[in-house]
């Protein structure tokens, strides 16, 4: 049989020495003054400090980050409002610099009292390394989805396929807006024939574009409205007003080559 | 997570330009996009002249924080002058007092998810906040 | 702040910075009526590419400067003005700018000159 009794296993361990020693992170304890009480073997090698040589220092003698003697310090609020505290932030110890998280909490004597605080700090460079990449991913996914196309001296356009919330809406007005004024188009077209459904507030959108296009002198023409969306904007009432819609993209480039003084053969 | 805090005095009109530019810098720092930008900016300087205008003298203080899901803008425009007599109504299109299309209340709640106004005369508080997601 | 005033042929040209306060607007305003009065020009172009910022005063003043100067005869193109700028705008109430509008500087010239010679109305 196999012995679970735990007690006598732990007795083999000096918990400070063996377990907090050993845990591969920074672990500090400070009193509430912040003068270090205690730092483990992690925190030393990061810092290159002896444990014997930090009697009487303050644990922002040995450590710089943002947050140090300011109000931010977590290690602050937790010993001020009895509470624990995770908290993301750059940490530079022996010259380095890299992200890190930190876990603070009130530091108690026996009775309950707060004496200080104590904390502990978890290296977050690999993590924040992949948060990265993934943000770079959606940007281009971004980028992708919204692409805007010269299609002659003077028109752009803009074709849409899948959904669009109210995120890709606004990404849609911005890139068509500013590629108006970079290629200096007299006509811009946006398509919607691939867009399965269109609520209220993307009709607004769509809206907002046209007389922003307008205000800054060109037009704007909408094409591909499919019967399903046609149905659907009717019904909510939504008012495309004095907008220039064309049947199928096909009309909109004839129109567009129309304004820009072109005829199509 | 990055906190970051300024405040600006606002005395006289070049102020203006000093809030809406430091806003503008602060939020560009953290990540918010040209719209964004232009929408916050736009909708302090329609605030911060009213405090010039109206109060005479205010503070315009600008909070930006990033934590990896979110980025934050809060913008806080306090004046002691003599209060907005009816909110409700400073609310509306098209009313105005000091002239200028009467869109200055209204068009700048428009502009930012959130405003709110507290004021009784010598305290007028003004507050403004953008959330985006932090991609 | 002086904002200049240039005249080209028959047309005033005149750039608003961004950094312009709300006195030098209304300075810049009674100098361009008085310029066209002094130069009976037929045309004026404002360009506002430098300004990043246009909130419902400066929106204010331009509108008001345009119709001034129709009323003493002139064609107006407002010109430049930056997409975010724009958009801003609309989303205040889009009817703040009741102008003739133009892409750039070189787009402006080009419309103000057929306004001018088709004598359209631009009112």
């Amino acid at each position: 049989m196999i012995t679970t009794d735990i007690s006598a296993k732990i007795e083999n361990f000096d918990i400070t020495k063996d377990v907090l020693n050993q845990l591969p992170c920074m672990v500090m304890a400070v009193d509430r003054d912040f003068n270090v009480l205690f730092l483990n073997a992690v925190g030393c090698k990061w810092l290159e400090e002896d444990l014997e040589n930090l009697e009487g220092k303050k644990c922002y003698d040995i450590v710089q980050s943002p947050h140090c003697r300011t109000d931010n310090c977590r290690v602050k609020q937790a010993m001020e409002n009895d509470r624990v505290y995770v908290w993301r932030n750059k940490m530079t110890a022996a010259g380095k610099t890299f992200p890190i998280e930190y876990t603070a909490a009130p530091l108690k004597d026996k009775e309950g009292n707060i004496v200080g605080g104590l904390e502990y700090v978890v290296d977050i460079s690999e993590r924040v390394k992949i948060e990265e990449e993934v943000r770079a991913h959606s940007r281009t996914i971004m980028e992708l989805s919204t692409p805007v196309i010269k299609l002659w001296d003077g028109i752009v356009i803009l074709p849409l396929v899948g959904v669009i919330d109210t995120m890709r809406a606004q990404q849609i007005i911005e890139n068509l807006l500013f590629s108006i004024v970079e290629n200096e188009a007299a006509v811009a077209i946006l398509d919607v024939t691939g867009v399965p459904m269109i609520d209220t507030s993307v009709a607004q959108h769509i809206l907002k574009t046209v007389s922003a296009g307008k205000m800054l002198g060109a037009e704007v023409i909408i094409t591909g409205f499919s019967p399903n969306v046609a149905q659907t904007l009717v019904t909510l009432g939504v008012n495309l007003g004095d907008i220039k819609t064309s049947g199928s993209l096909r009309d909109g480039v004839s129109k567009a080559f129309d304004i820009i003084g072109k005829k199509l053969v | 997570m990055i906190i970051s805090e300024k405040s600006i005095e606002l005395h006289i009109e070049d102020d203006i330009l000093i809030a809406r530019k430091v806003a503008r810098q602060e939020m560009a720092d953290i990540g918010f996009g040209s719209a964004d930008q232009t929408r916050m900016a736009t909708a302090i300087s329609e605030l911060t002249r009213n405090v010039i205008k109206y109060a005479g003298h205010g503070v315009c203080h600008i909070i930006t924080e990033s934590t990896p899901s979110e980025i934050v803008i809060k913008v806080e425009i306090e004046d002691y002058g003599p209060g907005i007599d009816d909110i409700n109504k400073a609310m509306e299109d098209g009313y105005t007092t000091g002239g200028g299309l009467g869109a200055g209340l209204p068009g700048a709640k428009r502009l930012v998810n959130d405003l709110s106004i507290e004021s009784r005369p010598g305290l007028t508080k003004i507050n403004l906040e953008m959330t985006r997601p932090n991609v | 702040m002086q904002i200049p005033i240039l005249k080209l042929k028959n047309i005033l040209l005149t750039s608003i910075q961004s950094d312009m306060t709300d006195d030098d607007a209304l300075k810049y305003q009674s100098d361009v009526v008085s310029y066209l009065e002094k130069s009976d020009a037929k045309g004026l172009i404002i360009d506002i590419t430098a300004m990043d910022i246009v909130d419902s005063f400066m929106a204010r003043v331009i509108n008001e400067t345009a119709r001034m100067a129709r009323l003493m005869g002139a064609k107006v193109v407002l010109c430049g003005m930056q997409p975010m700028v724009a958009l801003t705008l609309v989303e205040m109430g889009r009817e703040l700018i009741g102008v003739e509008t133009a892409l750039n500087l070189d787009k402006g010239f080009d419309k103000l000159l057929e306004m001018i010679t088709e004598g359209v109305d631009d009112h």
